[in-house]
């Protein structure tokens, strides 16, 4: 029987509860065992054990052997791996319509494909939680059908993205989590990304029985996606409303995306009882999506990488030097037309990071008679769309990824 | 009053912010009761992963929130495109006031609602003074021509009746083989039930997943759909399976939506006793006799006074929380039809076995004296 080692402390992905991994309760096999106390009816028994066979497989009370672990307070399944590598939630933030869900459907794609970071390893923790992503996925960049046009539809607020379960007299909803082994060398760690609906961070939607945003209570990275063709301002450089709407831009929309950032911020200070005067616990990582639309105005470097329809794929993470350079491009593009988002960062974290990126690297078009957004599968060429999540990591864990890691560098 | 809530992706919605938001409330409508409204407005549009067996939902739900019932129709169906370009989905929820259930049923009334009451489209944002207008109208029991027209044998509305009638406390998923217009099968369904009854059945045609806080009887899925194996495998639900050119055969109820018999369910004495915690003050007491009426145990007969779990009545606190299993109020039915004579029975028996220990304890001593 080969050894295990145990992590110190488990944040359940589900409801973010801590606890030991001795606490840990385990799934029952046996039949007769239906039925749980939080979960209803429908699901199997969740029991702490006190019996083990010969291979250190917890026993039901039926003495059928057990190897699927569920969390000590929402009894929701954990994947064995949690109990054994560091986990590193990443909270992906951002207004109604940036490219949240195509940006993360764009970049588990692009991971997957191990050409995003050399050495790097990504793999699903469990593919039964992972449905959603493996759904985002297939409807653009593994479709059965390349040339149907199609497209990610809007996350919903409520249904099968989200789970239920009853605790401390409650009822409670919390999103589902999409869980990855990414592997660099000796380093291991469990990533934990959940594709909220936009609407979750607008000020006052907050929840306490739908605490789907509390995972900003202990992400050690955030990726704030911001949509520049949102804005007024980017949308008139772009030739007017009806040009950006055309191509797929936000267009100009009433929500400010610098409140929601704002609202962010205050959420992780609320949630780990921060002083206003604190710093925030993690860097803040700008993902600035949909860059083919606006990279022409903003610098000739960023029109060069984000040139739309360059007819190839570029899901390689660019050099730090690279990353650097774009940094400031897209720095004097926001001081320009998107002042205030970018005081806001400043003034949140110092040491932000902008990163552009778009996960579909050519414009959508709109249906006949100006309905819905689509585009082919086969014309989807993501470029860059994984850096943000790659360069939030690194911030998170800069020994495993030192190149992308402003500390690291200044470290070296 | 009935109260109504159109929920949809907006570029403003009526609570500010854009996406999915409210567009259209009633004015007064409780916060709490919104945001489970909001709650039960998701749709999923990827057809290989959409469990439901209709690509309109057409439900009527039974909701708890923060103690009070509320008996729920629902439309939910794609809409075109948003703001944002991506596909958009309209759900007007109407929430119908006790006084204002059709005779006829939710089904019929979600019917009739659709014929220019609920929105198939996102409407104007705003908030109106007062609800919807509910028709009125009464069912009688009929063949079930819906099913014949749909290609199935018409005896299945009678054995899925049958079910929901016997087995009220349990899920009975209706799996259908295909996309299907299922709201006029489930109308045919309603129209063999007891009026009395009707209002209790909750369905969905367009089952999404299982709520703690929604309750949901009948619930239409598609054969092979993904996921629907663990969704059976729910302990105690039925699984009533249709297929075209297959017959009912004798099944419980069949022979009955053939012939456009109503269905009487069958009388059931539950004879597990539960106790009841009662209150010393009687003013205090929970008003057990209402919210008492989900009776599998008699539930053909009509008890003058008593209405349904979802009035709108304050129920006693739980420990459980709000949302309470419906086997729960059996319990408590059970208590509240034979606890009227029960305490002072057995405080007559509890009196008679303290006489007789008593007079027993007499005797001995007397038997004890008489000996020394």
């Amino acid at each position: 029987m080969s050894t295990r080692s145990l992590v110190s402390s488990i944040n359940c992905p589900h409801c973010w509860t801590e606890f030991q991994p001795a606490q840990v309760r385990f799934i029952s096999e046996h039949e007769a065992l239906r039925g749980d106390a939080v979960l209803g009816d429908a699901e199997q028994m969740r029991f702490l054990p006190s019996r083990f066979d010969a291979r250190g497989r917890a026993l039901d009370p039926f003495g059928a052997p057990c190897t699927r672990m569920a969390c000590v307070r929402c009894h929701l399944e954990l994947p064995p791996a949690l109990v054994e590598i560091p986990q590193t939630i990443v909270s992906v933030v951002g207004a109604p319509a940036c490219g949240k869900s195509v940006m993360l459907a764009a970049a588990s794609f692009s991971l997957r494909s191990g050409l995003v970071v050399e050495g790097m390893h990504y793999l699903d923790a469990d593919t039964s939680l992972n449905d959603l992503t493996v759904e985002l996925e297939s409807s653009l960049f593994r479709s059965t059908t390349p040339d149907t046009p199609a497209m990610i539809a809007k996350t919903d607020l409520s249904g099968r993205l989200y789970r239920s379960f009853r605790s401390e007299d409650g009822v409670w909803t919390a999103p589902k989590p999409q869980l990855f082994e990414i592997a660099r060398g000796s380093a291991r760690r469990m990533l934990c990304l959940y594709d909220n609906a936009g609407e979750h961070f607008l000020p006052g939607r907050e929840s306490a029985q739908e605490p789907v945003t509390r995972h900003l209570g202990v992400s050690r990275a955030l990726v704030f996606v911001v949509d520049p063709t949102q804005d007024q301002r980017v949308v008139e450089r772009l030739g007017g409303r009806d040009a950006v709407s055309a191509t797929g831009g936000g267009g100009t929309v009433e929500q400010r995306q610098d409140l929601v950032l704002i609202e962010a911020a205050n959420r992780v200070r609320r949630l780990r009882g921060l002083s206003t005067r604190d710093p925030l616990p993690f860097r803040i990582v700008i993902a600035l999506a949909k860059a083919d639309l606006w990279a022409p105005i903003a610098s000739p470097e960023l029109a060069d990488a984000f040139r739309a329809g360059l007819g190839r794929t570029s899901v390689a993470v660019p050099h730090g030097e690279v990353l650097a350079r774009v940094h400031a491009a897209s720095s004097r593009f926001l001081e320009e037309l998107m002042p205030e988002l970018l005081a806001t960062a400043r003034a949140l974290d110092p040491g932000f990071r902008l990163v552009p990126f778009s996960g579909l690297g050519k414009p959508p078009t709109r249906d006949a008679g100006g309905g819905g957004l689509r585009i082919r599968p086969q014309d989807v060429r993501p470029i860059w769309p994984a850096a943000p999540l790659v360069v939030a990591i690194s911030e998170a864990e800069p020994a495993m990824f030192p190149e992308y890691s402003v500390r690291e560098q200044r470290a070296s | 009053m009935s109260a109504e809530l159109v929920h949809a992706s907006v570029q403003k919605g009526l609570r500010g912010g854009s996406g999915f938001g409210t567009a259209v409330v009633t004015r007064g409508l409780a916060a709490p009761l919104e945001r489970a409204l909001e709650e039960l407005s998701a749709y999923d549009f990827d057809p290989a992963r959409a469990v439901g067996a209709d690509r309109v939902e057409w439900a009527h739900r039974v909701l708890t929130v923060q103690g009070r019932s509320h008996s729920v129709l629902s439309r939910t169906a794609p809409c075109g495109s948003d703001w944002s370009g991506r596909p958009n989905r309209v759900a007007h929820h109407v929430v119908v006031d006790t006084a204002e259930r059709a005779e006829a049923g939710p089904a019929w009334m979600l019917a009739a609602l659709a014929q220019g009451v609920l929105m198939q489209h996102v409407p104007e944002v705003g908030e109106r003074a007062q609800g919807p207008r509910l028709p009125g109208g009464a069912l009688s029991a009929r063949p079930a021509h819906a099913w014949s027209a749909a290609g199935f044998d018409p005896g299945w509305a009678g054995v899925v009746a049958r079910a929901l009638l016997d087995h009220a406390g349990a899920p009975c998923y209706l799996v259908l083989p295909g996309e299907t217009d299922t709201l006029p099968l489930v109308e045919d369904v309603f129209a063999l039930l007891p009026e009395d009854r009707r209002w209790h059945v909750t369905f969905s045609t367009r089952f999404l997943r299982s709520s703690p806080t929604a309750r949901c009887q009948l619930r239409c899925v598609r054969a092979g759909a993904a996921g629907l194996r663990a969704m059976l495998a729910e302990p105690g639900a039925r699984v009533i399976t249709v297929e075209a050119g297959v017959l009912a055969a004798n099944q419980p109820g069949a022979d009955a939506a053939r012939t456009g018999a109503p269905i009487e369910a069958v009388l059931r004495m539950n004879t597990r006793v539960q106790p009841v915690l009662r209150s010393g003050d009687a003013s205090r007491a929970a008003p057990e006799p209402r919210g008492a009426s989900v009776t599998p145990f008699a539930p053909t007969e009509r008890i003058a006074g008593l209405s349904t779990p979802m009035d709108g009545e304050a129920r006693a606190p739980s420990a459980l929380g709000s949302a309470r299993a419906p086997w729960e109020s059996d319990h408590r039915s059970v208590a509240s039809r034979i606890g009227v004579g029960s305490s002072d029975f057995l405080a007559y028996i509890l009196f008679g076995i303290a006489a007789m220990a008593l007079l027993a304890s007499l005797v001995l001593g007397v038997v004890i004296l008489m000996r020394d």
